[in-house]
């Protein structure tokens, strides 16, 4: 009985103390409700329909998703090309990113700043990667046709944008260059958290050198910052989509860089078929929590 | 008279064609053009001067000319005698006799007789030419008062005013028509019979009589002052007109603007905009004018005090000429000088000791300002002589070095173009002198003249040491152009006006605002920006009803004015039906409508919209409408085809536009080449144009596909849509012949026409006809060096001509969800009716310039559109061959397979057919399935 009144008490006690928490949660709560969690649980629900944005969605099952495991063709080609942009921009970029960040960490303070910047300076000017565009103009203008024309190099313009032997190996590059971004800068972060004394330690220690400093003190201790920088880098590499839409044109060529988010645009937008560009997107968001996890167990193996 | 006009501004541009002339034999024909009109004006008159400079007034009624395509008027408003009417083919000979050797200014008292807004011109020439470079243009100045000045809309801001022409007799004294001289032409005659031509080159007109008069004398202020020696200084009560509060203007462009940048500018409101000044880029072209009226309570001198802004010139000032009743008062106030400044300023016209007096009697006079070059003026005509000489001299080296020099080779230029060298030398001289002469005006070494620094620069180097002219040429080039656009952007004279101030002894001095005030005022603006009614800017009225629709427009807020107003004026009053005009951006239509809060109407809709929408039931059929025939006559039928959609019509179109062939006439004319009427004339221009490292340019993708297709006889679709037509022969024939284009022909792919349009380099191509709008406002430079035409025809079987042209267009449509249907219909009869279409096109154009001409998809309210005679003719011809192709579910994918196709052709030189075919079965299965999903019946 006192037992009980005791825990009683302390429940009600708990709650009290909890609440203040709860409340300080709530907006964020709300927020990430409303403009998350929803529109995941909606998009879901409208994969099941056929629904072209202007009349009633008509539920129609699982067809939306047998069709486009089995009978789109684009889409198949839509998961090669997201697939190896991601394999060639993800680890890509997630290895660059380390590897630019710890040797600009190695600079003096000021040029590390200055140095810094330029690095991340792509990826928080918006579109700047549309100069890629210019330079890669089917235009007799554009940079490269003006000067591998002047060269002789080339006779007449090439549709470098259009032509499907040159678009892929274009969007990786531009992906890559893009890539140096949120991760890059969580990375410096979590180089400069670390206290010199661990290094001494080490070294009291017995690592013999850069690399075992490196792969046994540094990683470890940037685990954090490692693990959001990976899951940022695979978000971006399954979410490229924008960058070829405005370089090369949705649809692309032949479909020779269509990316799974394209097709979802091309379904949503130009095709108003939104069941299927949600189960477009049903398929991306799974694709992207298996990956998630994986990513996980792997870096938990850093430094072992 | 296109050849004529080309002439005059052929002198300040370097002209692209030229420099590829590698043979002599176009060269030199290039050189006789570029000095047929060697003789400028000063040098002109400096050979007349024994000339008697007083000669009695010679008077020539215009009935008593020669004519040709043109009327006499027996009883023409208001005019004693009769009068000639005369229009854009109007040419009309005078002959006098001229009693003695003379020096004679020619005066024209003429009236506009046109319905469009933009200026009307004339060529004139003295005995069959002209006389001296600068002459043979005139161009008539018009006048414009405002009409329901003062309207307020009901958010209580102020609305634009229109413009209504003032029609009344005027004089003009024939001048220089790029402005560049300040005083009027003096022409030479010498004793006996003389003959004065005149052609049209736009607009109508009627002219009375022609005079020539007596050069006029200029007074100085001391004179002037002399002359009024017993008058004094009034006592009267300074006189404030606001500037906005113009009587007349000379062009309708000239509007009141709203001037939030500084609080002491008058009238000015926080919350509501007010027109409160007038001027700025509007009011920049040399010989626009802006009159006022002055109300003045008693006889005496008077001085005159201006609050202006000129803050777009960097570097130096802008001038103004001043009238008083007509006439300038004293030479003084012929380039009233206005300097630089970021921020308003008053400015008391006087000569820096003392302030100028003008004599005003009691009553009310008429003060204008007349934007001129002023003092610069003459230096600008100087550096555009220099301009010509300097393209002749380039010509020259071309002719021994062709366009790329080889560097390496030894040219020896000082024994084989001496006098190019020399050349080089002289206009160093020249242009030094111009710029000194500039910087005494301006006073510092400004960014204004780094342009002209930059050329002298070059001249210096290239006439020291000949031999870098083979390195050098190209960047010589390119100053050259550069110094040409310079010289174009120097003669804008832009100047804002809030306040004009007439004042006696007593000088009341404008106080500008402080810092605080400053800032407190844009606080407020900020404060208020939060509760303005955006939806409702530019209502005028409402009215008691309840019927009431909403109506979103997806354009600029000066078009969704015009329309505001044409609306309150018109419909709202008549259909007794209020109107909620929003400016919404077009792609926030889908999302709106699924939110079902969606407009009544949708306007602005791209081609493929209405179908889209018909498909999924969100759009009414307008074919079941009351009276629905009536207003399809308004169309030319193929247009309405893309809205068109399994028996019903779910849009009207607006606007209508097609491909037509531009060419610039000055390369065509260098190279004697004749404008391609037939496709296989097309085809052989190209080769020509090649030779001279120039080409051609048609639409890629779609557009340019089906040009070629529909020429071919082929269409896209069978059945309705049900199935491509792609696999039939002539598709597939038609597909090879529109790729050849590109990878045998090597057209370009990827262009920008406009550009490359102004430099010559594409100097004849293919562009759908709004290209107008753009070329008129994006490249000045050739302005009269162009021209559009219908497209190249082909025979087909039956041996008729046949050119056909895809339109293209927007629509405007009534949303399903709309509740009063019968009141969204009247909108759109009354919308696409001749005389709104008519009257938004008139006042679009008269408000943004020509660069806003309307493609009006309405049959008769196209004719009023402001187009010269021949344009109307063109657009007529080609109109009258228009097709449009449907738009079906699933066709998206006509266009993507088309660009895959040639995109793969094109890059890998592959087998065109093939490709296509390669695409064919899956963009059917696309337009099977499309259909399936709306219930069609399908082939599958």
């Amino acid at each position: 009985m006192d037992c009980k009144m005791i825990s009683k008490e302390k429940s009600i006690k708990n709650a009290k103390s909890t609440f203040i928490s709860y409340t300080f949660v709530l907006p964020f709560f709300i927020l990430f409700l409303v403009f998350t969690v929803l529109p995941v649980a909606i998009s879901l629900i409208l994969s099941l329909t056929s629904f072209n944005i202007l009349e009633t969605p008509v539920f129609v099952g699982f067809s939306n998703y047998t069709r486009l495991l089995f009978h789109d063709r684009t889409f198949l080609i839509a998961i090669k090309n997201t697939a190896l942009i991601a394999i060639m921009t993800g680890p890509g970029g997630y290895i660059l990113c380390l590897l630019f960040a710890w040797l600009i960490n190695e600079l003096p303070p000021k040029m590390r700043a200055i140095v810094t910047l330029i690095f991340y300076a792509p990826s928080i000017s918006g579109n700047a990667y549309l100069i890629w565009g210019v330079l890669f103009s089917g235009d007799q203008y554009g940079y490269v046709n003006s000067i591998l024309l002047r060269l002789n190099v080339i006779s007449s313009p090439v549709i470098w944008l259009q032509d499907t032997k040159y678009m892929m190996t274009i969007v990786i590059i531009v992906s890559l260059w893009l890539s140096l971004g949120t991760s890059f800068l969580s990375f410096i972060a979590g180089f400069q958290g670390i206290d010199r004394s661990y290094y001494e330690a080490a070294a009291v220690d017995g690592i013999r050198n850069r690399w075992q400093e490196l792969w046994f003190v540094t990683l470890p201790l940037i685990r954090p910052q490692m693990m959001f920088s990976a899951i940022m880098s695979i978000t971006a590499a399954f979410g490229v989509g924008a960058v070829i839409t405005n370089l090369c044109g949705n649809p692309s060529t032949g479909y020779a860089v269509h990316t799974i988010v394209n097709h979802l645009e091309d379904y949503g937008s130009t095709k108003f078929e939104m069941g299927y560009a949600s189960a477009i997107a049903t398929i991306l968001f799974v694709v992207m929590v298996v990956c998630n996890l994986v990513i996980k167990r792997l870096i938990s193996k850093v430094g072992e | 008279m296109v050849i004529l006009a080309a002439c005059l501004l052929i002198s300040t541009v370097p002209v692209f064609a030229v420099e590829n002339h590698s043979d002599d034999e176009l060269a030199d024909e290039t050189l006789i053009t570029a000095n047929k009109n060697e003789l400028t004006y000063s040098e002109y008159i400096k050979n007349f001067e024994g000339f008697c400079e007083d000669a009695d007034t010679l008077h020539i009624e215009a009935e008593s000319a020669l004519l040709k395509n043109s009327q006499i008027l027996e009883d023409f408003s208001n005019a004693s005698t009769p009068v000639v009417l005369m229009q854009d083919d109007s040419f009309a000979e005078f002959t006098i006799n001229i009693p003695q050797d003379a020096l004679y200014n020619i005066k024209i008292k003429y009236a506009i007789h046109s319905d469009n807004k933009s200026a009307v011109e004339q060529t004139m020439l003295l005995d069959g030419s002209k006389p001296f470079d600068e002459a043979g243009y005139v161009i008539y100045n018009r006048t414009f008062e405002e009409e329901r000045k003062g309207q307020k809309d009901i958010s209580g801001n102020d609305v634009v005013p229109t413009s209504k022409e003032v029609s009344s007799w005027k004089t003009l004294t024939v001048s220089d028509s790029s402005y560049y001289i300040q005083e009027p032409f003096c022409f030479a005659l010498k004793e006996g019979v003389h003959t004065i031509s005149s052609t049209g080159v736009s607009g109508k007109l009627v002219i009375d009589y022609i005079e020539l008069v007596a050069p006029k004398k200029s007074v100085t202020y001391s004179e002037y002052l002399a002359q009024y020696s017993d008058k004094n200084v009034s006592k009267a009560e300074p006189i404030e007109i606001e500037a906005e509060d113009y009587s007349e203007k000379s062009a309708v462009t000239i509007i009141p603007s709203t001037d939030r940048s500084s609080p002491s500018t008058t009238p000015q409101d926080a919350k509501n905009l007010r027109l409160n000044s007038v001027g700025g880029t509007r009011w920049s072209e040399p010989g626009q004018s802006i009159s006022w009226t002055v109300n003045v309570p008693s006889d005496g001198m008077y001085s005159l005090s201006l609050r202006y802004k000129q803050s777009d010139v960097d570097g130096i000032f802008v001038s103004r000429k001043m009238y008083i009743d007509g006439e300038v008062p004293f030479s003084e106030v012929e380039a009233v000088r206005f300097p630089y400044g970021k921020k308003w300023n008053t400015m008391t016209l006087g000569n820096g000791s003392e302030d100028y007096l003008f004599y005003l009697s009691a009553g009310k006079h008429t003060i204008t300002f007349e934007a001129v070059l002023g003092d610069v003026g003459e230096i600008l005509g100087e550096i555009s002589d220099s301009l010509v000489e300097l393209n002749a001299l380039y010509r020259k080296i071309l002719m021994v070095t062709g366009p790329s020099p080889d560097r390496y080779r030894d040219y020896n230029f000082k024994e084989s173009i001496p006098d190019v060298i020399k050349g080089f030398g002289e206009q160093y001289e020249k242009l030094v002198a111009v710029r000194n002469e500039i910087e005494g005006i301006t006073g510092s070494n400004s960014s204004y003249i780094s342009v002209l620094n930059t050329l002298i620069y070059e001249l210096e180097l290239l006439h020291k040491d000949p031999v870098k002219i083979a390195t050098h040429l190209d960047l010589y080039k390119s100053n050259l152009g550069s110094l040409g656009t310079w010289l174009l952007s120097a003669t804008a004279q832009p100047l804002f006006l809030d306040k004009i101030t007439v004042f006696g002894e007593e000088k009341t001095e404008t106080k500008e605002s402080n810092i605080f005030e400053n800032i407190l005022f844009n606080v407020k603006c900020f404060m208020f920006s939060f509760i303005q009614d955006y939806e409702h800017i530019g209502q005028t009225s409402t009215i008691e009803t309840d019927r009431s629709i909403t109506v979103w427009l997806p354009s600029g807020r000066d078009q969704a004015q015009i329309v505001r107003r044409l609306i309150d004026n018109n419909f709202a009053q008549e259909k007794n039906i209020q109107v909620n005009l929003q400016l919404v951006a077009a792609s926030n239509l889908l999302p709106s409508v699924l939110a079902g809060i969606g407009p009544d109407i949708a306007m602005g809709n791209t081609m493929d919209t209405p179908v889209n929408y018909a498909v999924r039931n969100a759009v009414v059929d307008l074919s079941g409408m009351d009276g629905f025939d009536e207003v399809t006559s308004r169309f030319y039928s193929e247009s309405l085809v893309p809205y068109s959609y399994n028996g019903g019509v779910y849009a009207l179109p607006e606007s209508l536009t097609f491909p037509m062939l531009f060419y610039r006439t000055d390369i065509f004319e260098e190279l004697s080449l004749k404008v391609p009427t037939t496709w296989d004339e097309f085809l052989s221009l190209i080769p020509i144009l090649q030779s001279q490292n120039m080409n051609i340019a048609i639409p890629t993708g779609l557009n340019g596909y089906t040009l070629i297709l529909y020429k071919n006889g082929g269409k896209l679709y069978r059945d309705g849509g049900a199935e491509s037509a792609l696999d039939e022969e002539v598709a597939l024939s038609s597909f090879q012949e529109f790729t050849e284009l590109f990878t045998m022909y090597q057209l370009p792919v990827s262009y920008d026409f406009a550009n490359r349009f102004r430099t010559g380099e594409i100097p004849c191509g293919i562009q759908s006809y709004d290209m107008y709008n753009k070329l008129s406002v994006f490249a000045p430079e050739i302005k009269g060096m162009w021209d559009f035409v219908p497209i190249p025809s082909i025979i087909d079987e039956n041996g008729n001509e046949r050119n056909i042209s895809i339109v293209d267009g927007t629509a405007i449509m009534i949303m399903n969800n709309a509740k009063d249907k019968e009141a969204c219909w009247e909108f759109l009869k009354w919308w696409t009716d001749d005389v709104t279409q008519s009257r938004f096109g008139i006042e679009m154009e008269s408000i943004l310039g020509t660069s806003a001409k309307y493609a009006t998809a309405n049959k008769n309210a196209l004719e009023n559109m402001n187009w010269t005679g021949t344009q109307v003719k063109n657009l007529q011809t080609q109109i009258s061959r228009i097709a449009a192709y449907e738009q079906v579910p699933g066709g998206y994918y006509t266009s993507r397979v088309i660009s895959f196709a040639f995109n793969e052709a094109y890059a890998n030189l592959s087998d065109p057919v093939e490709d296509l075919e390669n695409y064919i079965e899956e963009l059917n299965e696309e337009l099977y399935r499309k259909r399936e999903e709306f219930n069609l019946n399908t082939k599958k």
